[in-house]
């Protein structure tokens, strides 16, 4: 797997664990509107601002914002690694 | 940022418009009936009687218009996941399902307006019952078999069968008993066939064989299918990954529990009719209002969690 994807696979897996099934059409979206790209490609710098992306849209979803900022901060690291 | 609402607005404009005219025209054909036998039993004027019919038009409205806003936006959701998605087949059936859920409240509903054109005419009336009756049966039946085969798609999808096995057994007991009963009730009801009272209808106006093949053994099959969806429903809910995404499917599981339940205790409800003919105005009111409410709660948690699960999918 290449350095890209597995950015890609790490921000999934956390994704997963609050939408489940719709994880992966979730990302592909904040991916693609915000980013620009395809999922694929997701660099070590795209991180942060996709972890500000993912923390808007999920606020959308849920009130609960102790699970969003759990979710932010998970994925906010994945970019330190 | 897109909001869903924006985006389903087309399609619930188109839904709905049409849906309103079908409530004017059931409108119009309740406020013009003649005066029914029952105005004269509670000594009401036809004004009076417009009146009260009124305030159960009115929900009738809110409870077609809910569950039409679960079907669109269920059919939305299944447009929005694509052909690939483990779960699409599941909510295409899911839809179908909600579609047959609707027109459980909107057909027998006209049709009892219709007949109210013919007050004294026995016939009519026992015709009806049977029309209705059956109707609802089929369009129960198949709204329940594709909800089943939606709750089994579900649970396939993530392999989560343990619950599913442990409950089962519990759930058949419980739905065993309820059976049981209801068969009881039934033959327990003394105008299940014909009435000999002017004021109580016949339950069904049908024979013993054909109450038992026709009517019991469809109903107590439909409830089966019902009390499997929902631990199927329930398992799906508890299981699934994602805590945001569970959270949605609760409301849908809530939902379907209700309107469940709520057809179970209508056949129980319908076992007194007699009682119910002899009561006061005010409690068949309050029964009725009640009946309603449920309905609309049992619907509006579906259309909830149909809206959450699309507002998942259109969320950038």
């Amino acid at each position: 797997m290449t350095e890209e994807a597995l950015y890609y696979s790490y921000v999934l897996d956390v994704l997963k664990e609050y939408l489940g099934p719709a994880a992966e059409r979730f990302l592909s979206r904040q991916v693609h509107t915000h980013l620009r790209k395809s999922p694929e490609h997701l660099r070590k710098q795209d991180i942060q601002p996709l972890a500000i992306r993912i923390r808007s849209g999920l606020l959308v979803l849920t009130h609960d914002e102790f699970v969003v900022d759990e979710a932010y901060h998970r994925i906010a690291a994945i970019g330190d690694r | 940022m897109n909001y869903p609402k924006i985006k389903a607005q087309s399609d619930m404009r188109h839904s709905f418009a049409w849906l309103t005219l079908i409530w004017v025209a059931y409108v119009a054909l309740v406020l013009l009936a003649p005066a029914a036998e029952a105005v004269g039993r509670y000594g009401l004027t036809l004004t009076q009687a417009n009146i009260l019919r009124v305030t159960i038009l009115l929900p009738y409205l809110f409870i077609w218009s809910t569950a039409l806003t679960g079907v669109v936006w269920f059919r939305r959701y299944s447009k929005l996941i694509g052909h690939d998605a483990p779960e699409s087949d599941g909510y295409k059936k899911l839809t179908l399902g909600l579609w047959m859920l609707l027109l459980v409240v909107i057909i027998p509903t006209i049709i009892n307006a219709f007949f109210t054109y013919f007050p004294n005419d026995f016939n009519h009336q026992s015709f009806a019952i049977m029309l209705r009756t059956y109707i609802q049966i089929v369009l129960y039946g198949t709204g329940f078999w594709y909800l089943y085969q939606a709750s089994r798609s579900f649970i396939k999808s993530i392999g989560a069968l343990e619950n599913v096995n442990l409950y089962r057994p519990i759930v058949i007991g419980g739905w065993s008993i309820l059976t049981f009963l209801y068969v009881w009730m039934v033959f327990q009801n003394p105008f299940r066939s014909s009435s000999k009272d002017p004021l109580v209808l016949p339950t069904y106006g049908i024979n013993d064989w054909l109450i038992v093949s026709t009517i019991i053994l469809p109903y107590v099959i439909i409830w089966l299918l019902g009390a499997l969806t929902i631990l199927n429903f329930w398992s799906y809910a508890e299981k699934v990954a994602g805590k945001i995404y569970r959270n949605a499917f609760r409301s849908l599981a809530y939902g379907f529990s209700v309107t469940i339940i709520l057809l179970i205790f209508l056949q129980f409800l319908s076992q007194t009719s007699a009682s119910l003919n002899h009561a006061t105005l005010k409690i068949i009111l309050v029964v009725i209002y009640l009946i309603l409410l449920a309905i609309a709660i049992g619907y509006l948690l579906i259309a909830r969690g149909a809206q959450k699960l699309v507002v998942i999918e259109e969320v950038e």
